[in-house]
């Protein structure tokens, strides 16, 4: 995808992660789990990208892969003009500060034996900055940051709600001044009040300190609200890109539009027609033939089936891997008119 | 109730070894001094649980021998933990061939009979208290090893150890601060059980021959002496064994009172 060369903070390139499915007495791979299966994208700076699909698409596996959390099987990622994957184990280790990750459950991201001032200040320990004088008021800062009192400091986990406790996900992200941040499903399994104390947070934590966010969500309200640009994923492929408001106003493939299309709307009489897609979602062992998406695809031709279609630019700044993209938007224009 | 007999325990066990450890001091006879005047008699209040075949006080002798036998227990245990921390982390932690090596020591160890495997051991180096050592601790590692895998790898994939990776956290600082503390609940009890165990096999081996060698007293071997004599003075054997039995109870009752304990525990944490 070439898009601009200028700007970017992280640039991911031909990302592909594939699990081993061991089977027998000397555990022979005979398959692999295409969990993200040729991914390419970038981020501006205090910009944030909306990561969106079905559960199982492998969202999570590239957030994780990008942090190298799990190891890559190929493809790049540059940081900053650094190449990711090829650091050795102290550049990484300094290069840790800059990525952080916030995650879905905010219960088992915080280990419950550890009070809130060492979660928070655990990034500052392991990078021996400044002394424990520094540390701890550091982590109090923190805490007012994220809207929690400082006096919190020597309290444990379990004495938080959800919405705090994910607060100090957030004070422990920010501790070693990272440009980019992984929300992993951030505010997935907080109350829809609570989700949107959390994602004004995050909103103004990005206006403050200039930060990057891969947002990973399956919540596209949610994902509308934050992102500038949105990928949308299907069985380990990015299957459409675009900015937030090309990809709502305009949505190119036909998985975008089914996806679209389930978001309630609050009018009972508006009318909206919803695209039911047949069947499940395929396995990412033994992908379709062709276009994955085609045994469900609503407009799918026998093209479909032998060949995948290229990611390719459809409009300015609109990436999608559809065969009958211009087509269909052409009929599109036409019913409009 | 339950508490109750969690406390209880807990006492007998400071008993026990408070005892153990004033031993020199505070037993009543010399443990290894015959008394010709004194051949097996009953308990009386001279002595309170009687005197063996050579005049020797059975209670001094009992308090002697829990010396070496609560020693030999705590120890091996101890060693057999930190030999158990290091081959079950790096087997849990880092899969590959690393694990697939580690887990066949572990299953062979496992598999084989431990009180066969104490005997081939012992009667290999010459009997004593470093060959019931090393036995013990042989046989004892890899228990812990498989308990510590198991906690390692329900452990690492969980939030907050990928966090501390993300930011940049070393594997042995993971295990220290994020595996350890969220198992050492686990750990505790299954020590406790392991001393009680270590004790046991030490009785065994003694009771076998193949302990520490008379005339240092060990429970075991005070057992294995008084069944020679079990008509006429049933004491001789009576006593250290209803004190084995009664360490080993209160440690088991300790150990799984613990693990009670520390679930309500990790309940309120969640």
């Amino acid at each position: 995808m070439k898009i601009n060369q200028n700007n970017f903070l992280i640039e991911v390139k031909n990302l592909r992660k594939y699990f081993p499915v061991r089977k027998g007495f000397f555990a022979k791979t005979h398959a692999y789990v295409k969990a993200v299966d040729d991914i390419s994208f970038s981020i501006e700076k205090c910009k944030t990208l909306g990561l969106v699909g079905e559960s199982g698409c492998g969202k999570t596996t590239a957030g994780r892969t990008i942090l190298r959390l799990l190891e890559p099987t190929s493809g790049e990622v540059i940081f900053d003009g650094k190449p990711l994957f090829n650091l050795k184990r102290r550049e990484l280790k300094s290069l840790r500060k800059e990525i952080q990750i916030i995650f879905q459950d905010p219960y088992s991201s915080l280990n419950p034996r550890m009070p809130v001032g060492s979660i928070i200040e655990e990034g500052l320990l392991i990078h021996r900055i400044g002394n424990k004088k520094f540390r701890r008021s550091r982590a109090k800062e923190l805490l007012d940051i994220v809207g929690l009192a400082p006096d919190y400091y020597n309290r444990y986990p379990h004495e938080f709600s959800g919405g705090q406790r994910q607060r100090i996900g957030i004070a422990r992200a920010l501790a070693l001044n990272p440009k980019f941040i992984v929300c992993d499903e951030a505010v997935s399994a907080l109350d829809v009040s609570v989700q949107a104390q959390i994602i004004n947070l995050l909103e103004n934590l990005q206006k403050e300190f200039g930060l990057a966010y891969m947002f990973i969500s399956h919540d596209l309200g949610v994902v509308k609200h934050v992102s500038d640009y949105i990928a949308v994923m299907y069985l380990g492929k990015i299957v459409e890109y675009a900015s937030t408001d090309n990809l709502f106003s305009n949505p190119l493939h036909p998985y975008t539009q089914a996806l679209l299309s389930a978001i309630p709307v609050p009018d009972p009489r508006s009318g909206k027609k919803r695209i039911v897609l047949k069947g499940d979602i395929p396995s990412p062992v033994n992908p379709p033939s062709g276009c994955y998406f085609h045994p469900r695809c609503p407009q799918a031709k026998d093209k479909c089936k032998t060949k995948y279609p290229d990611f390719e630019k459809k409009e300015n700044e609109h990436f999608c891997s559809c065969f009958f993209v211009n087509k269909q938007s052409m009929e599109l224009a036409d019913e409009k008119n | 109730m339950k508490k109750f007999f969690y406390w209880s325990a807990l006492g007998l066990l400071t008993v026990i070894l408070g005892v153990c450890v004033l031993s020199s001091w505070i037993t009543p006879y010399d443990p290894l001094l015959p008394d010709l005047d004194a051949l097996k008699q009953a308990p009386s209040l001279s002595h309170l649980m009687g005197t063996d075949d050579r005049g020797r006080d059975v209670l001094s002798r009992i308090i002697a021998g829990g010396r070496f036998s609560i020693s030999l227990g705590i120890f091996t245990t101890v060693f057999a933990l930190l030999i158990g921390i290091i081959f079950g982390f790096i087997s849990g932690y880092y899969c590959g061939w690393m694990d697939s090596l580690a887990g066949v020591a572990i299953n062979i160890t496992l598999a084989f009979p431990s009180l066969l495997l104490a005997i081939a051991l012992s009667s290999v180096m010459e009997p004593g208290y470093k060959s019931i050592f090393v036995t013990l601790v042989v046989i004892g590692w890899a228990g812990f090893a498989k308990l510590i895998r198991g906690e390692t790898l329900k452990l690492k994939n969980s939030p907050h150890v990928q966090a501390a990776r993300v930011l940049g956290a070393s594997d042995l600082y993971i295990f220290l601060k994020h595996i350890l503390p969220l198992s050492a609940g686990i750990i505790i009890t299954a020590v406790t059980l392991r001393v009680g165990v270590s004790i046991l096999m030490e009785s065994s081996l003694s009771f076998l021959g193949l302990g520490i060698q008379p005339p240092m007293p060990t429970w075991g071997g005070m057992v294995s002496q008084g069944r020679d004599f079990f008509r006429s003075a049933p004491w001789m054997t009576m006593f250290p064994g209803i004190i084995i039995t009664l360490t080993i109870l209160s440690l088991n009752i300790a150990g799984e009172g613990y693990k009670e304990l520390s679930a309500h525990n990790v309940k309120k944490y969640k």
